[in-house]
């Protein structure tokens, strides 16, 4: 019962997340286009969502809370509230409290009752008042406030038969008549008396009175129908001015998915009252027609308004049946099933292996097949876990809305590539980094108005976030238009904190990058935004702890782009085997270029330098039993030598290997708390025989190896040229 | 000397049946005896094809497969000092589950020998002596005299300790990391 409980909060909770992050998108996209009605709808059906599923737990707090700006949300949406950047402020703040009130719920968080009483008060006072709310939410605009919230007048035609019983009920028409004044102006007024009684029969208390009156007003339907409410005998239909009728389309056009009765649809959007459409469903039993003809017919609805209801009530029925199709799951069951999947790959080549030699055609095709669907599941299985990068990208908007906001700049956001997948897991660890690279370009890049209009740029800031793939991985770029990074800076300040020597040479790329350097930061001031050295290291780390790499290019005056290149999948790789002292290692295949075996002058060559001479390029070699310290297991070195040749960040190194045993699938198991720290493996992986093997990353045995070939140098100075270019060579990888 | 079945299935009995014991399971490194207790231990396996993880510390001998599990493998005559055993069929892997900073993994210590699961009361172990033990004393929880042998009975606490185990952990701490820099488990 309690894990139930607590798998149905966690239900809630990841459920209500999304909600909430979808909520805050479209208020961004509402508070730069306050006409847009899908992201309205899309506030409104997040905050209907969560008071609904709070409903179903009794979490009485968000319920409260989501039902004042529920209240709030509905005015706004009839037009009555008018969308001001100071609104949209309020109900990002509110989106902000009802996130702290789910936190609260595990415990990883508190409410700050003050922050949630001033934020009820402000909604409050925005329901309570919505004009006045609204001029002092807008002050310097208050000639156009007024006529912001009013909505235009037109002409209702009101066909009200009197029961006979009004009289005696105590009701008098001239009271109705003064209601209806107030509401508008009467422009004509019919009196009929269809079935009024033979004069012997007349009984001067009975009412047998119907008007057909036109009414001009600006006032809701509902508003004049509320007159006659209490009027229980009396039949009365109200015909909507033409003017509302595309109000009403838009209201309709507006609802939440969810209610699939027309009659509803029309009461909700204000275009049918309660009791008209009771009477409607009324006849309907009587006559067996469809309420919307009968609606038409009695002169309630226009038949556009009819039209574009049924058009609603497809979409929501088009609707529900799409969400059918959609199943939430535990992730942590999906990556139960991914593993389950990367271990029956691996079998299946294992039994392929082992029926290679056995003469039977019934049995081969058998094999044969298997493969082929397992192939078929695995990438089934990956997919599962694969999403847009949409949804990481959607939370910047805040980011770079509250960051410029704080710091006092302009900046235009421009995303693009958000249809890209990835891998969830590397979707959500990507966007803390993402989160201080966007900060960082907005408070280090971006200049202020004042200085970016003396260089002759806009005033506005240009930052842009873009994802694309790219053989094997994808590719996420944050780029921004500003002042660019100070390379003379950079230096000195590494200088400075000893990162660097005096009279080091350094290459553009090579300075740039230092800015990755723990304990480096240039900014002059230290803001709470950035700035305080920590950062870009740990960046740089978290990137690398996904298997991928990231670089900066940048103009000064110019701007910067920080590139980050990441792997799709953290779960399972197509790799290279190789051999070396009888220990298999597994080189990830999108990093292999080729392979090469060695000429008997290459090896000589090789053995005098750490190189060789492929087609007129230098090609640097590591020997990986040498880097690796593999203990002899070989009475003699073979005699011919294999190379396969990596490409990593553009320049190409050679590993040196006994054997190749070409392309194998990987799961790729993470190193564990033990190993997490070794340089130069991503992984484990468990091979078709058995046994263990590990996956290398290229990049760090790289950084790792030319870092040791420097150190080399260093201790027993060479004078060769030679190695010299060697190792700047491979100290720019 | 029992098969390495049947101290699978003494260990399991005592591990399931009581919560605290006084169990213990005795190997030789070399030739010397040694004790632990048995609520860590999981299973005892035969040594075979251990994958070597290049660049790890000396102690480390490596990783095996148990049953798609990647445990690591410590070559405890290695964190001891003691002198190098070659690889007989007594080779054995004694797999344990240890706690490290909060999380739970399994590791594997590669021992010359296992012998027997006995039982001894905690009034049978001696203090360690400042001097005189075969190995450093902060890994000694006491010795006792099994037979006229001494038995060092190790500190798992301390064998088995984050400090000990993970690589570059000191380093590790000082990084502050945005995310766990676990991938997927």
């Amino acid at each position: 019962m309690n894990s139930e409980m607590d798998e149905n909060l966690s239900i809630f909770i990841s459920e209500g997340n999304e909600l909430l992050e979808d909520m805050e998108s479209a208020l961004l996209d509402l508070e730069s286009n306050p006409n847009d009605s899908e992201s309205m709808n899309r506030v409104f059906r997040a905050a209907h969502t969560i008071k609904g599923n709070a409903g179903l737990f009794g979490y009485d707090q968000i319920i409260d809370f989501t039902h004042i700006m529920e209240s709030l949300l509905v005015e706004v949406r009839n037009g009555i509230v008018p969308i001001t950047s100071d609104l949209v402020s309020l109900f990002m703040r509110s989106k902000d409290i009802i996130t702290s009130m789910m936190d609260s719920l595990v415990g990883s968080g508190e409410v700050d009752q003050n922050d949630l009483d001033e934020a009820t008060k402000l909604l409050e006072h925005y329901l309570a008042d919505p004009h006045a709310a609204a001029l002092a939410a807008n002050p310097c605009d208050e000639d156009g406030s007024a006529t912001q919230v009013e909505t235009p007048t037109g002409i209702f035609t009101i066909n009200l038969k009197l029961g006979t019983e009004t009289f005696r009920q105590g009701f008098s028409i001239k009271a109705i008549f003064r209601e209806l004044n107030e509401l508008g102006v009467i422009t004509s007024a019919n009196l009929f008396m269809p079935d009024i009684p033979k004069l012997d029969e007349i009984d001067p208390e009975s009412c047998h009175l119907s008007w057909l009156l036109l009414l001009e007003s600006s006032c809701q339907k509902q508003a004049i129908a509320d007159i006659f409410e209490f009027m229980d005998d009396c039949e009365f239909h109200i015909l909507s001015p033409e003017s509302k009728t595309e109000e009403y389309k838009k209201i309709i056009s507006l609802l939440p998915n969810g209610e699939a009765v027309i009659g509803q649809i029309l009461v909700t959007s204000g275009a049918l009252t309660e009791k008209e459409l009771q009477t409607a469903l009324d006849r309907q039993k009587e006559t067996g027609s469809r309420t919307g003809d009968i609606l038409v017919e009695q002169g309630d609805v226009q038949p556009e308004v009819l039209e574009s209801a049924i058009a609603k009530q497809q979409q929501t029925r088009a609707a529900s049946s799409q969400s059918i199709e959609f199943l939430r799951v535990n992730a942590s069951k999906l990556d139960t099933l991914i593993n389950l999947v990367g271990e029956l790959v691996i079998n299946g080549e294992r039994v392929s292996g082992l029926t290679e030699n056995i003469d039977d055609d019934k049995l081969a095709e058998a094999v044969t097949e298997m493969n082929e669907t397992l192939e078929e599941m695995r990438e089934t299985a990956l997919g599962l876990r694969i999403v847009p990068i949409d949804g990481v990208f959607k939370r910047f908007n805040r980011t770079v809305r509250d960051t410029s906001n704080e710091l006092g700049k302009q900046i235009n956001f421009e995303i693009s590539g958000g249809e890209t997948e990835l891998d969830k897991t590397v979707a959500e660890k990507i966007t803390d980094p993402l989160t201080h690279l966007i900060r960082n370009a907005i408070d280090h890049g971006i200049e202020k108005p004042s200085e970016r209009e003396l260089n002759n740029k806009p005033p506005e800031g240009h930052v842009a976030l873009s994802a694309y793939h790219e053989t094997g991985s994808i590719v996420i770029k944050v780029s921004d238009d500003g002042k660019g990074l100070n390379k003379e800076k950079i230096s000195n300040k590494a200088i400075e904190r000893g990162l660097i020597k005096q009279n080091d040479k350094l290459s553009d790329s090579e300075i740039y990058n230092l800015i990755f350097e723990p304990g480096f930061s240039t900014a002059e001031q230290v803001s709470n935004i950035s700035g305080r050295g920590v950062g870009m290291d740990v960046v740089k780390r978290n990137i690398e702890s996904l298997r991928g790499n990231i670089n900066v290019e940048s103009e000064e005056g110019i701007g910067t782009n920080v590139i980050i290149q990441l792997p799709l999948t953290l779960a399972i790789i197509d790799g290279f085997l190789i051999c070396t002292e009888n220990e298999d290692f597994v080189i990830p295949l999108d990093m292999v270029v080729e392979c090469l075996r060695l000429t008997k002058e290459q090896t000589k060559e090789m053995e005098k330098h750490n190189y060789i001479n492929l087609r007129g390029e230098v090609l640097p070699l590591i020997d990986l039993k040498k880097h690796f310290c593999l203990p002899k297991t070989l009475e003699n070195e073979p005699e011919t030598k294999n190379v396969i040749v990596v490409q990593h960040s553009g320049k190409k190194t050679g590993l040196l290997v006994d054997s190749l045993h070409g392309e194998v699938q990987t799961v790729i198991k993470p190193l564990g708390k033990i190993f997490q720290n070794l340089k130069g493996f991503s992984g484990f992986t468990i091979l078709g025989s058995g046994n263990v093997s590990m996956i290398i990353d290229v990049s760090s045995l790289i950084t790792d190896a030319s870092e040791k070939q420097r150190d080399s140098f260093m201790n027993q100075p060479h004078g060769q040229n030679s190695n010299e270019t060697i190792s700047s060579e491979s100290a720019e990888i | 000397m029992s098969s390495n079945e049947d101290l699978n299935a003494q260990i399991a009995e005592t591990n399931e049946t009581t919560l605290i014991n006084n169990q213990y399971l005795s190997f030789l490194l070399g030739n010397e005896p040694f004790a632990i207790p048995v609520t860590r231990i999981l299973e005892i396996i035969e040594y075979d094809q251990v994958t070597i993880v290049p660049t790890a510390p000396e102690r480390y001998r490596g990783v095996v497969n148990l049953r798609g599990k990647i445990i690591p493998v410590i070559e405890l005559t290695k964190v001891f000092g003691l002198e190098d055993s070659e690889i007989t069929k007594r080779t054995c892997i004694i797999i344990m589950e240890v706690s490290l900073d909060n999380e739970t993994i399994m590791i594997g210590c590669m021992v010359d020998k296992v012998l027997i699961v006995q039982e001894i009361e905690d009034d049978a172990i001696e203090e360690t002596p400042a001097l005189g033990t075969i190995i450093a004393a902060n890994y000694v929880k006491g010795l006792s005299n099994i037979d006229d042998r001494f038995f060092t009975i190790l500190d798992t606490d301390t064998l088995f300790s984050a400090q000990e185990l993970i690589i570059g952990y000191d380093a590790g701490l000082s990084q502050s990391t945005f995310t766990s820099t676990e991938a997927t488990h």
